[in-house]
């Protein structure tokens, strides 16, 4: 897992839980996979199959699925020299390509696919996705006019390394720069030596996003307003509550459950 | 507009900026020289066998050279023109020493 996403996990549920304080703490298991999704807690009313229920998933990722540590593309520029690829979000197949594996190749050989960091939980949300898409799909076909009970919106936030503060409460030190400090003094063992100087590799060329930890916030506050606010567009029954659902298959997990 | 929030493809990125390893190097290396923290100032070229060898207690194959000698690029499209984000926070260059006195307090509390 990317740490500066474990980190953001941590900041991120400190600060949500000062905001939103109805947090309940809700274990999961890596194995499990969208079941988890459809099975959300019960909402406190059951769902009308007219007035649909919307329930929201942001899910944290990280660009730790974009980067080119594992590349066994012949192509690829050898560590330490700039990589021209940037990724978008607006684009489909820049954001699903990096975990859907290629077919394997027909000639027996066995595929040298290694999933990149964060590939099996993006997979998961993605078949979540794609499954509701064809339900929907397939009860237009047949005429029903709102498909399931119960819908899952999903957003997947994939922050690059962060730095800087937050506001309150939250932990002083990110990611990415206590690593690299300790890596410069101490080494990583009892017996390791630090190297003496800060460092690079090969020419140091090697690019990374980055993202303040209150401008990461911002973002997330945004996505969670617009959540609250409705993202449903005809039915109405939602709306005294909203679950949200931080979802972290290899830590466990988190459920939010806004009160209104 | 705002079931475009969650289409299919809600992917968000959330970049405000870049910064190569040597320039991070450079930048981290002098604040800590001038704490007299290192005897260099000037960032060192290592071999990659030496990065590919931190981090191993993580249990994740490679990490290091993750994080220390891999691209990891994107911008953040859809956030600016979806949700109307407005990134205003300090750039990583004026918070760095900041983040680095962080750091190696943290260090030494352990």
């Amino acid at each position: 897992m990317d740490f500066s996403t474990l980190i953001a996990f941590f900041i991120i549920s400190s600060r949500f839980s000062s905001s939103y304080p109805f947090c309940l703490p809700w274990k999961e298991e890596k194995e499990t996979n969208t079941n988890a999704i459809s099975q959300a807690p019960a909402p406190q009313t059951p769902p009308n199959p007219q007035k649909p229920i919307t329930k929201y998933l942001i899910h944290l990722s990280g660009t730790g699925i974009l980067s080119d540590y594992r590349s066994t593309d012949p192509s690829a520029p050898p560590p330490g020299t700039l990589n021209p690829r940037v990724y978008s979000d607006v684009s489909l197949a820049d954001n699903t390509a990096i975990f859907l594996p290629p077919p394997p190749p027909n000639d027996g050989r066995s595929s040298d696919w290694i999933d990149p960091l964060h590939g099996e939980t993006e997979r998961i949300v993605y078949e979540a996705w794609r499954r509701e898409e064809e339900e929907a799909k397939e009860a237009k076909a047949n005429g029903d006019g709102a498909a399931a009970a119960v819908r899952v919106r999903t957003a997947i936030m994939r922050p690059p390394d962060i730095y800087g503060r937050g506001l309150g409460v939250a932990r002083k030190t990110s990611a990415y720069v206590p690593f690299y400090v300790r890596e410069i003094l101490q080494g990583d063992s009892s017996d390791g030596e630090g190297i003496g100087a800060a460092f690079f590799v090969g020419e140091g060329q090697n690019r990374r996003g980055w993202v303040h930890l209150e401008d990461l916030m911002g973002l997330y506050l945004k996505l969670v307003e617009r959540a609250v606010e409705g993202g449903d567009e005809g039915a109405a029954a939602w709306g005294r509550e909203v679950s949200f659902f931080f979802f972290f298959l290899a830590f466990g997990g988190c459920a939010c459950r806004l009160g209104r | 507009m705002i079931a475009d929030c969650w289409p299919l493809q809600g992917y968000y990125h959330a970049t405000t900026q870049e910064t190569t390893q040597l320039e991070l190097a450079q930048a981290v290396g002098r604040i800590l020289y001038e704490k007299g923290l290192i005897k260099e100032k000037e960032p060192k070229q290592v071999p990659l066998e030496r990065v590919d060898g931190m981090m191993s207690s993580y249990g994740l194959p490679l990490l290091g050279r993750y994080m220390f000698a891999s691209n990891s690029r994107s911008v953040a499209t859809r956030a600016k023109d979806v949700l109307g984000w407005v990134p205003k926070a300090p750039s990583i260059w004026d918070v760095l020493e900041q983040d680095v006195a962080d750091a190696i307090e943290a260090l030494g509390s352990k």
